[in-house]
């Protein structure tokens, strides 16, 4: 493993000499993306997507709970990452990867800072009854950058979602679930873009074995309203401050271009 | 970030923050080199009301073997709040945030550490926090840095950090644990501070593009000025016996 | 442009610009470009065009040729593993420590070396992959093992101070003890003692050497501190007699 890694990052870095990625790509290109909403049923809300060979697939159920004591008037939403075996050979089986826990983390940030979902409306009984939004990522094959990868399925997801209309009750207390469904109050579009620093090259949208060999990479998550909602460097490595303004200007402009790909908007 | 109580003010008319700072002023900082005797090297770290303690060990060979690098020494990091170390008793283990914690923290140090010289090996950083009150991952860095330069292990430069931050629509240095409740947006930041070398920056919260950039030079003067004290607890742990015998 | 920021001696921590220029780097120092910068904390050494910077602290690196105090820590069929303080188990085989061919399947090498047993041996080779191999043939007492006493573990960097200028600071110490003492380039020191007082004093010299070893004038408090505890024991009647040190010992 060490020596290919070794082979590969010898043979990625003479590429980068020359602008050119292992993939033909070039430095500033994402790789192809699609996005397919309401691909599972039982689902509130659903989205597969592929980029390039990685393939996400990502499920939003909502269910009524209890808002958290310091924020009453606030629905709730939790994200959470699953690296399954079945995605990739570095996948183990057991308690969740320090990898999930931290992309799901910066999905989260991504959405929850812009204030993407109106959480407001989430609330049915103030302190008492709101709605929880589970959003649950699992990755299905990873060929590098699940996180933007997430981060897009998340977002098309929650636009996707309908939920029963609910009606409470004060006199007695009741809530009752509606026939008539109505969409997720998704108020912002925020899409993480990352890139990867590999022997002081840039890349965007780092594919797998670029990932094996970069030193480090960042992310800026970036909304329509051209604000800034997460950042994130990942990994080893080192950033300039030169880097990190081009870094953000390539996010506003990639996301921009993402944004148009989802469902829906 | 929480909303914030009605008629709150971070920063008053005369441009004064809660704890009386103003907006580019650092907390308090104290740093004392070699605390603990069974590490092989030690800070602690006292930032405002964050107290951190850091403890290194190692290079030391790691099993199972499968875990080792052929070329170079593997760096761990675990970041852990003590359970009295905030308001409400923390449920002790790793929670997520740890776990992210310590792995940005571990990427923020990796690039210092010459990992080349130690082939097979692991070097262990443990950063417990005693008391949190925002910041304590920059506290942490700062204190894990002078904690490897104690135990003797070669590294680039020392690694500072410090986070900048928006309260009441305004930039400012190092947040207390209020402003980062009820602030808009935090920015950690760690440098190597020869190069310019930024090796851990997050953001949580909302800004634009000038605000964020603006976040991120003012955290990068806030970890030169935390560089200097590094480099002075260094020396005076080492200075100091020199002065004790009076020679 | 040739330029020195440093001088002998001085204290410096990692990141510490040190020269700029055509000089060869050192221990304890890298290159960045044309400058030349501490890695470590310590004292800043220039000689003959190398800057190198001594530790103050750190792991033990062996260099062949090094002799140094082990623990057995492993037996196998036909060679040991040895702690000897650095990031890496030493190994030690049967015929570095045997003279002349060896039957290993007639040969208990438990009843040579056991776990748990203090060797003294050399470096014999170290290589690039970081394999320690030691060698305890035509060593002192066959490198052991060393019976009673204690081990005492100061910085490695800390050794030619604990041994002074011709063995000056630990024939004092061994002297003025009555104590056997073999210090190993390890850091790792063995001292054994008649009286199990005198071999605590003599470990608290060695202690003292460590923490102080970079002041000077360090023989004489050594020398100091030794008589008056010799004092001490005598008045208690532990010991019958301040042993004297000869002209020009411990100078």
């Amino acid at each position: 493993m060490e020596i290919m890694a070794s082979i590969m990052k010898d043979h990625i870095l003479q590429l980068l000499k020359e602008d050119k990625r292992i993939d033909g790509r070039g430095l500033e290109d994402f790789r192809p993306l699609t996005v397919e909403t309401n691909v599972i049923e039982k689902a509130e809300g659903s989205a597969l997507v592929k980029l390039g060979d990685t393939q996400i697939l990502v499920g939003i159920k909502v269910d009524l709970g209890e808002p958290f004591p310091d924020l009453p008037n606030m629905g709730v939403i939790t994200t959470n990452v699953e690296f399954v075996p079945l995605a990739s050979p570095t996948f183990e089986p057991g308690p969740p990867d320090e990898r999930a826990i931290e992309l799901a983390r910066v999905v989260d940030r991504g959405i929850r800072e812009s204030q993407a979902i109106d959480l407001e409306k989430l609330v049915i009984v103030p302190g008492k009854l709101v709605r929880v939004v589970f959003i649950d990522v699992h990755v299905l094959d990873h060929d590098g950058n699940l996180l933007d990868a997430s981060g897009i399925g998340a977002i098309a997801a929650l636009l996707s979602t309908r939920i029963p209309k609910v009606e409470y009750n004060e006199e007695t207390e009741e809530v009752v679930m509606l026939e008539e469904y109505e969409k997720l109050p998704v108020t912002r579009i925020p899409i993480p873009v990352t890139l990867a620093k590999i022997g002081g090259n840039l890349v965007v949208d780092p594919n797998f074995e670029e990932e094996q060999v970069m030193d480090g990479k960042i992310t800026i998550t970036t909304d329509e309203n051209g604000y800034i909602s997460a950042v994130q460097k990942s990994e080893g490595g080192s950033f300039k401050l030169e880097e990190i303004a081009y870094v953000t200007d390539l996010a506003y402009k990639k996301a921009s271009e993402i944004r148009e790909k989802i469902p829906g908007l | 970030m929480m909303g914030k109580p009605e008629g709150l003010k971070l920063i008053d008319e005369n441009g004064y923050r809660l704890d009386g700072r103003k907006k580019y002023e650092l907390r308090k900082i104290k740093m004392e080199v070699g605390v603990l005797k069974s590490a092989d090297g030690s800070a602690y770290v006292e930032w405002g009301k964050n107290k951190i303690m850091a403890a290194v060990y190692g290079p030391r060979e790691i099993h199972p073997k499968h875990l080792q690098k052929p070329d170079r020494a593997i760096l761990r990091v675990r970041y852990n709040m003590a359970p009295f170390s905030v308001e409400e008793r923390k449920k002790p283990g790793p929670d997520r945030r740890s776990v992210e914690i310590s792995k940005v923290i571990r990427g923020a140090l990796e690039p210092a550490v010459i990992l080349e010289l130690f082939p097979r090996t692991s070097i262990d950083i443990f950063i417990e926090v005693l008391q949190a009150d925002a910041g304590t991952r920059v506290a942490g860095i700062t204190a894990a840095s002078l904690a490897l330069a104690d135990a003797g292990i070669p590294m680039k430069d020392l690694v500072a950090a410090c986070a900048a931050g928006k309260i009441d629509g305004e930039i400012a240095l190092d947040l207390n644990k209020e402003e980062d409740n009820y602030g808009e947006a935090d920015v950690p930041v760690a440098i190597m501070p020869i190069k310019n070398d930024i090796t851990l920056l997050q953001m949580d919260g909302y800004l634009t593009k000038e605000e964020f950039l603006e976040a991120v030079k003012l955290a990068i003067k806030g970890a030169k000025a935390v560089y200097q004290k590094q480099r002075e607890a260094l020396r005076e742990k080492y200075l100091k016996i020199v002065e004790e015998v009076g020679e | 442009m040739k330029k020195i920021f440093v001088k002998n001696r001085d204290l410096v921590v990692p990141g510490t610009l040190l020269a700029q220029g055509p000089f060869k780097n050192g221990r304890g120092t890298f290159k960045e470009g044309n400058r030349l910068y501490s890695s470590v904390v310590g004292l800043v050494r220039v000689s003959n065009g190398t800057v190198s910077v001594v530790p103050l602290e750190g792991p033990y690196i062996p260099e062949v040729g090094d002799t140094v105090i082990g623990k057995i820590v492993d037996v196998k069929f036909s060679n040991w593993i040895v702690d000897i303080g650095a990031p890496y188990q030493a190994g030690l085989r049967v015929q570095d420590v045997i003279e002349g061919r060896v039957d290993v399947l007639k040969t208990d090498l438990r009843k040579i070396f056991d776990i748990g047993d203090i060797i003294y041996a050399k470096v014999k080779a170290f290589n690039e992959i970081n394999q320690i191999d030691l060698i305890t043939k035509g060593m002192p007492f066959n490198g052991g093992p060393l019976k009673g006493g204690q081990l005492v573990e100061i910085t490695p960097s800390k050794v030619p101070r604990l041994i002074g200028k011709g063995g000056s600071m630990i024939n004092m110490i061994k002297n003025l003890t009555g104590t056997r003492i073999i210090v190993g380039q390890n850091g790792w020191v063995w001292v054994s003692g008649r009286k199990e007082e005198l071999e605590k004093l003599a470990i608290e010299a060695i202690l003292k050497v460590n923490r102080e070893s970079h002041t000077q004038g360090l023989t004489d408090r050594v020398r100091e501190m030794l008589v008056k505890r010799l004092n001490e024991l005598k008045e208690q009647g532990i010991i019958e007699e301040v042993p004297q040190l000869e002209e020009g010992e411990g100078q």
